[in-house]
């Protein structure tokens, strides 16, 4: 397993090691064609490569279009938000279904983004040794585009609350927000849609009134409500605040 | 202040690209092209794509291009005319049916998270076969002629269906087109929702432990 990177980037190589990468290639960023050219080039010239997996996110599949654009004819399947992915097909959730690509014909590459609720969480392994390898601007260094600021809405945690909670409740839904990189949102008619997992907290509509949900789905109230029937985990319990105290310290 | 962009002098036209999306996958699906009987339905964000080509290229001439189901629909939300295309799978073979030797001031697509392929990845294709500039629309701004531009999708309300274009939309020529793609159903079982009801430590381990994967601590 090869870890791509920037020979000054954020994550150095030893930790990346420690992830898991067998080896590290450091790019130098170049001055013209950035992130799309030198994957493109990298998939070009390594013979064997039989995929290439990014964290999926708004920019990272942007960047995938952009590389199958550039080297169609070196890429064997693609498919992006992958639940699941093995060494003969990739897999994703579609409303109730697994939609899945196969095939991964000798020497061309399968592209993929993974969604991350997917895997485990990560643990480096000091024990793990590895290669690292520093590949030179064809041309010109440049300066690497700062990290995107915006996220795709699926990868963004929704924090929904109910109508009539306490001033106490929506501070506490405020905070658990702010923990987890998310948006706090108060149910309404507006939204239609969450797209990112979601923590709906003392959500009472019937089902027909509710957003539709695309991901993870999970409710804490005091006590039992229709959206029960359609979370994943539902925590019933008339002391809220209290265990949304402990998940905001925890 | 909301910003007017006004078309290009050469009044070139504006793409939108509207994904279809089945309102529902039938149970005895098994191949892609299965999705040819569906009943369809123009994507959240596409809607929201199309709402912010009306309003932000006011004067400008919107062409509506994607499976022909949901075309007339996207007239009625304020496209002039629609450019019909086959559905499928992979965002290169979607590409390939764009309008040929054509050139647009803008191409818009929505975020389209919910779909085989994204909008993400169909813009950054379009981005480099067609040359245009890749934006991601953070807000109102100038956008330079000749580009791509990705519209985010929060998931809130669209504005409704112009009641007032509905016959405009219903004497559309829409051409009818099929479903092209090699991908494979296969039907998944329901999670069983769990319903916690231990002690509230145990109930916020349970929770703390299923966030962990699906959320990033700040």
């Amino acid at each position: 397993m090869i870890a791509l990177g920037l020979s000054n980037g954020p994550t150095n190589a030893d930790s990346l090691i420690r992830f898991g990468a067998d080896e590290v290639v450091q790019f130098d960023y170049p001055k013209v064609g950035g992130w799309p050219l030198l994957i493109s080039n990298f998939i070009n010239s390594e013979s064997g490569l039989r995929m290439v997996i990014f964290p999926s996110d708004i920019m990272t599949n942007a960047l995938m279009g952009m590389i199958l654009a550039s080297i169609p004819e070196k890429i064997s399947s693609y498919l992006e938000d992958a639940d699941s992915l093995n060494s003969d097909e990739s897999a994703k959730r579609l409303d109730g279904f697994l939609l899945i690509q196969k095939g991964t014909p000798e020497g061309k590459t399968r592209l993929a983004s993974l969604k991350l609720s997917s895997v485990p969480e990560p643990f480096e392994d000091s024990s793990r040794s590895g290669k690292v390898r520093a590949v030179a601007a064809d041309g010109e260094k440049g300066v690497p585009p700062p990290p995107p600021i915006m996220h795709s809405w699926s990868t963004v945690p929704v924090i929904l609350v109910g109508q009539g909670v306490t001033e106490e409740t929506t501070k506490l839904a405020s905070q658990l927000a702010q923990k987890y990189s998310g948006v706090l949102r108060f149910l309404s008619g507006k939204m239609e849609v969450v797209y990112g997992p979601c923590i709906a907290i003392e959500v009472s509509a019937k089902l027909r009134d509710l957003p539709e949900f695309k991901a993870d789905l999970i409710s804490i109230s005091s006590k039992k409500l229709p959206i029960n029937s359609i979370a994943e985990i539902s925590a019933v319990t008339p002391e809220l605040d209290k265990l949304l105290k402990i998940l905001v310290r925890s | 202040m909301v910003y007017r962009i006004l078309p290009d002098e050469n009044k070139l036209p504006i793409l939108v690209y509207v994904q279809a999306v089945p309102v529902s996958i039938p149970s005895n699906a098994r191949k892609f092209t299965d999705l040819e009987t569906c009943e369809f339905k123009p994507s959240h964000s596409s809607k929201a794509a199309l709402a912010f080509a009306a309003s932000t290229f006011e004067r400008g001439e919107i062409i509506a291009a994607g499976f022909s189901p949901v075309l007339r629909e996207a007239v009625a939300r304020g496209s002039a005319s629609a450019f019909s295309m086959p559905l499928c799978d992979q965002p290169l073979d979607q590409f390939a049916f764009f309008p040929k030797g054509k050139a647009f001031s803008h191409i818009i697509v929505g975020e389209n998270p919910d779909w085989v392929f994204s909008g993400a990845s169909l813009a950054g294709l379009i981005s480099v076969k067609m040359n245009y500039r890749f934006l991601v629309y953070s807000g109102p701004t100038a956008f330079d002629s000749s580009s791509v531009i990705l519209v985010p999708d929060s998931g809130e309300e669209t504005s409704s269906i112009d009641v007032r274009r509905i016959d405009l939309s219903m004497n559309v020529q829409v051409n009818p087109e099929g479903v092209i793609g090699n991908s494979i159903f296969r039907k998944q079982e329901e999670p069983k929702p769990e319903l916690l009801t231990a002690s509230v430590e145990e109930s916020a381990a349970a929770i703390s432990r299923r966030l962990r994967r699906i959320a990033r601590v700040n």
